[in-house]
């Protein structure tokens, strides 16, 4: 392990939740800007945990995570917000804001940095037309498809030109159709530079991705060259 | 689009919310109109002490059987002569026998036959000019005139009307201050109920980046949105009930009670002062309390 610049770094990291048993032990890798990873394995073999300290919604319980280049263990209560919009996420259940329109729930990571009304309306227009959504700007996320719920959380993970995107078993509850339409999303947004980590236990989707996978076997790592053939 | 009330977090429909201004209306209102009563005995104390004190009463001694049904008493003239060259004395006036039994009889009752008493003589002498006369000295003078006279400046009972109006004043701010800490716990309450309901909410929106005060703010502004309805509502509360003692005091029995005698004017501001300070009393307490209560919850979450 090489410089203090890290892009993405996790070193010895064990995590458990509060007093329960560690779920996750010894967990070291390193993230490249501009790479894409699976991060692949059984059910309950810790892939959400994982995530969640890499997204800061939790913190680990031993070792070190450095942030772009910052280790995540310093940041003060002012700067965590920060760090935190330079990282997309969608949630394993979308967390859509059920009482806000489509439009707004696209725009809330554009709100929550100030900025601009007329810059917000740009931006979330363009987003929602990239997912195929343009026409549902006022509509609430409940009387959205699985697919288009989907679709609508990508565009809230991606608003804001994140450096590292984030998602939690995107493709758990939609068909093959959507699962690829959402993989091109994903693609595009790596195209234009994002660092993207995708958790799936979709062996179908790695197989047909060319991407090495980040492997989680009850809380331990393992990094594994990509596997796809595309 | 200025206009469009936008909340990443649907305050509006929380039920806890729904009452608070009802809540905040009522002790605003309480607020008020004990406010307004401690600040209505003040001043009727004030008056009361200033028309007391305007004036300085001697009793001459009734001068005895059959006396009392001739008004050409001697002792009043020798004792506006004796009164003449005091300073700060300015007009007496004479009060006949019949004029004190009036006065007595909201007291003593009509037809009980308060003018076959032997009633002494008032003399009521206005005090004028900066400066009071010397009372030792009236009282000498009087006692002359005749022995046994009574001089009566009113400064004990001046003293007793002022300690009662601190005292009225002190327990109706006691009062306000008891209510406005309820309206602070009704605050906490809310913003409390607001962020457990909303707890799953907040948490994305801090995960999207949202920095504590920008989550705050939304509780802020929803309080604030709250505490304005109540104050609205009981600012009319409060309305009515002038209107209403402005009407049951002009039937009050006016030899009875000292009165307070203001204008329309004057009742407009007793009322609207203590409502208005009331109002943005709640307004701070309001907007102070959500803010403290919604920081140091959300400094203990993600
Ligand atoms: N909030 C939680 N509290 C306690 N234990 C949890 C919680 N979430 C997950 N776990 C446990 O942590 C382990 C890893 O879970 P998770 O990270 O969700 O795995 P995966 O996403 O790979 O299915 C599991 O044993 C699960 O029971
Ligand atoms: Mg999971």
């Amino acid at each position: 392990m090489s410089g203090g610049g890290a892009f993405v770094r996790f070193e010895q990291v064990g995590f458990s939740y509060g007093d329960g048993p560690e779920v996750l032990h010894d967990v070291s890798f390193d993230l490249e800007p501009g790479t894409f990873h699976f991060l692949t394995g059984p059910s309950g073999a810790g892939k959400t945990s994982l995530l969640k300290l890499l997204y800061l919604a939790q913190r680990q319980t031993r070792g070190a995570i450095r942030l772009f280049g910052r280790d995540t263990a310093s940041l003060s209560r002012l700067e965590a917000p920060v760090v935190r919009r330079r990282i997309g996420v969608v949630f394993q259940d979308f967390r859509l804001l059920p009482h806000l329109s489509a439009f707004d729930n696209v725009a809330l990571p554009l709100r929550v940095a100030s900025v601009g009304e007329a810059q917000i309306r740009q931006h979330v227009g363009e987003l929602l037309a990239w997912v195929g959504l343009a026409d549902a700007l006022d509509a609430r996320p409940a009387t959205l498809s699985g697919g288009e719920q989907q679709r609508l959380a990508i565009a809230r993970a991606v608003v804001a030109r994140p450096d590292l995107l984030v998602a939690d078993e995107p493709t758990g509850n939609v068909d093959d159709h959507n699962a690829q339409r959402m993989m091109r999303l994903f693609q595009n947004a790596h195209h234009y530079g994002a660092t993207v980590v995708v958790a799936t236990h979709n062996a179908a989707l790695v197989e047909r991705y060319n991407y090495p996978q980040l492997h989680l076997e009850a809380g331990k790592l393992s990094i594994l060259p990509a596997a796809g053939s595309a | 689009m200025l206009l469009r009330r936008r909340y990443d977090l649907p305050l509006d429909r929380d039920g806890a919310a729904r009452l608070v201004p009802w809540i905040v209306a009522l002790m605003s209102y309480l607020a008020a109109v004990a406010l307004a009563a401690g600040l209505a005995l003040g001043v009727l104390a004030w008056r009361w002490s200033e028309g007391v004190s305007s004036a300085i009463t001697v009793l001459l001694p009734p001068l005895g059987d059959g006396a009392a049904a001739n008004s050409e008493d001697p002792r009043i003239a020798q004792a506006r002569q004796a009164l003449a060259d005091l300073p700060g004395v300015g007009a007496v006036q004479a009060l006949d026998p019949a004029q004190v039994a009036r006065r007595l009889e909201p007291w003593l009752g009509a037809g009980t036959g308060v003018g076959e008493l032997p009633l002494p003589r008032l003399l009521i002498v206005r005090v004028s000019g900066p400066r009071r006369p010397d009372t030792a000295e009236l009282r000498q003078r009087m006692d002359r005139v005749a022995p046994g006279a009574v001089v009566d400046d009113h400064g004990t009972w001046r003293a007793e009307i002022a300690r009662l109006a601190m005292r009225i004043m002190a327990l109706s701010g006691f009062a306000v201050a008891l209510i406005a800490l309820a309206g602070a716990a009704v605050v906490v309450f809310a913003v409390r109920s607001g962020l457990a309901i909303h707890r799953d909410t907040i948490e994305v929106l801090h995960l999207i980046g949202a920095h504590d005060d920008y989550i705050a703010r939304q509780f802020q502004n929803h309080t604030a949105r709250l505490a304005f309805a109540g104050g609205l509502i009981s600012l009319v509360l409060l309305g009515l009930t002038e209107a209403f003692l402005y009407h049951a005091a002009l039937s009050l029995d006016p030899t009875l009670m000292p009165r307070l005698d203001l204008q329309p004017w004057q009742w407009v501001l007793l009322g609207a002062t203590p409502g208005v300070l009331v109002f943005a009393g709640m307004m701070g307490i309001a907007g102070a309390t959500a803010k403290r209560t919604v920081r140091r919850a959300l400094a203990r979450m993600v």
